[in-house]
């Protein structure tokens, strides 16, 4: 059974006071069976990130809603804020799937896309 | 009446039908009919807006209207009939060929006669009825997957303060999307003593968001009289029975149940296909067919699913052996059979019989929890280790030739038991 194991190593400048120490800290990982565990666990730990998926609101279509998605995971202190701005915002046919609705939302790096066609 | 003579019938165009569909017409079948009862096809992953679909099958993490696009489109380009918002209301086999009755408004009733059939129609959610929940009857109890309809699809709010019934993963992923279209979901309530989902799901749905998730408990009554105002929880013991002194009032506008799915089959029943009571669905052989010629079944209708990557790989081995049926009229052989019987800590196993000695996954579901196992099928034909093991995560084994190689002669049986190392 693989059972990816080693250290972590990131480097953390204190900015508490004008001495800036440059200092690092060192995490242990374990028990995680691909390359990609540790890069998570080390997410969780410094910046915790989601993808956020969600409806936005339709105009002149025969469906109410287009489900959309970000393209890339987002932080998660920004995910209410995302929500908050998509419920002002209306899409209209014609949409194609992987179409960018909103690019670079609030900042985040990443896109608002469409997940399936709207056609009518 | 209408007839329509084909050469295979599709009833329920979800991923199982489309992915069993899509293979057979790949694998020669010229007319592949599809009856769906909805007016659009691809089934219930329109509704699932969430991402987590697609790992395995594509290598990618998809929304489910994104995974089921890519069928949608296949089954179109490759032409398969659709019949929408046509209902199946009767099926049956009669003189080795397969009949069924559908009707829709536009037509009337349509009898459809085919060489062979892929029962495809999913599951359907537990009700408050069916788990007799006491108190009022009033608005605002709705299945967690209706009101996932109603908020993705529809774009109706089902309530401002939640409370939600079982820790499926459609009670957690609703548990998410309510908070983040503005509800305030006060708990998930779960009468086991663990979730019900996928840990992935507890995580991401209710930890992330705070929001608490009550083991071992109950509601034990409804209140409230045109709309639920609220509902009564209790603690329950190992008998699940609510425990006196543990009663405590939540107050709330609308209750989510995710109680559990069933899988359809009056069709089946109807047919006079054997059901495994247990899995819920048709006892079906390493090529999905079950005990009538001609007649397969995939997908949730068979036994529900956790991951719609397996239902797609399970329907393509349906779409290739319906094929397969259809071109060579390649009638059943009756050799002895190895029955798989569920045993330690195996709630059941799918499928239920081994006809030939060929590659095959197994599909199977622990009953209770458990932690460094070892999962055995048979006395020394196949030994896999697993460090957790869930009632909510299904497990697949790869069954192998080189596995074949060691069974006795004459073997009839195969016992999967799930024990831990130390015991």
């Amino acid at each position: 059974m693989k059972n990816e194991e080693g250290k972590i190593e990131k480097e953390i400048t204190c900015i508490v006071c004008p001495s800036n120490c440059s200092g690092s800290i060192s995490v242990n990982f374990q028990g995680y069976e691909c390359s990609k565990g540790f890069k998570f666990a080390l997410s969780e730990l410094t910046q915790p990130r989601r993808i956020l998926t969600t409806t936005i609101l339709t105009e002149k279509s025969k469906h109410s809603l287009l489900p959309i998605r970000t393209s890339k995971e987002i932080t998660k202190e920004k995910i209410m804020e995302v929500m908050h701005l998509l419920k002002s915002k209306k899409v209209k046919p014609p949409i194609k799937i992987g179409d960018v609705i909103i690019s670079n939302m609030l900042g985040t790096g990443a896109d608002i896309i469409a997940c399936t066609d709207l056609l009518e | 009446m209408k007839q329509k003579k084909t050469e295979l019938i599709v009833i329920g165009s979800g991923p199982a039908g489309l992915a069993a569909g899509i293979k057979a017409k790949e694998s020669g079948v010229n007319d592949v009919v599809i009856i769906e009862r909805a007016e659009r096809i691809g089934g219930l992953l329109h509704q699932c807006i969430h991402n987590g679909f697609g790992l395995h099958y594509f290598g990618k993490d998809l929304t489910g209207p994104e995974f089921i696009h890519y069928f949608i489109k296949k089954a179109s380009d490759l032409k398969l009939e659709m019949n929408l918002n046509t209902m199946v209301t009767s099926l049956s086999h009669e003189n080795e060929m397969q009949r069924v009755i559908a009707q829709n408004s536009q037509e009337g009733v349509i009898e459809f006669i085919s060489k062979a059939i892929i029962l495809s129609m999913g599951c359907r959610e537990r009700t408050r009825g069916a788990i007799h929940i006491p108190g009022t009857r009033p608005a605002g109890i709705f299945t967690a997957g209706t009101a996932q309809r109603f908020i993705n699809v529809e774009g109706f709010i089902v309530g401002k303060e939640i409370l939600i019934l079982g820790s499926g993963d459609i009670g957690m992923i609703m548990a998410r999307r309510m908070t983040l279209e503005g509800a305030q979901v006060k708990a998930v309530v779960e009468i086991l003593p663990y979730c019900g989902g996928l840990v992935r799901n507890e995580i991401q749905c209710l930890r992330d968001f705070g929001i608490p998730l009550l083991l071992n408990h109950t509601v034990v009554e409804i209140h409230g009289r045109n709309r639920i105002e609220g509902v009564t929880i209790a603690k329950v013991d190992k008998d699940f029975q609510p425990i006196p002194g543990t009663f405590q009032q939540i107050k709330c506008d609308t209750l989510l149940l995710s109680v559990g799915l069933i899988p359809e089959n009056e069709l089946s029943r109807m047919a006079g296909i054997e059901l495994d009571p247990i899995s819920g669905g048709p006892v079906v052989d390493e090529s999905m067919q079950t005990n009538i010629d001609g007649i397969f079944a995939c997908g949730n209708v068979v036994h529900v699913h956790d991951l719609v990557d397996n239902v797609c790989l399970e329907s393509e081995i349906a779409g290739i052996s319906a094929a397969k049926y259809v071109l060579e009229r390649e009638k059943r052989i009756e050799i002895p059979s190895i029955k798989l019987i569920a045993g330690d800590n195996v709630r059941y196993v799918v499928p239920q019989k081994i006809t030939k000695q060929k590659e095959v996954t197994l599909y199977l579901r622990v009953k209770k929890p458990d932690k460094n196992v070892i999962l055995r099928v048979g006395d020394d034909v196949y030994e896999k280790k697993l460090f957790y093991v869930r009632p909510s995560e299904m497990i697949a084994v790869n069954f192998r030739l080189e596995h074949f190689m060691k069974l006795k002669n004459g073997t009839k049986e195969l016992k999967v038991n799930v024990k831990n190392f130390t015991s």
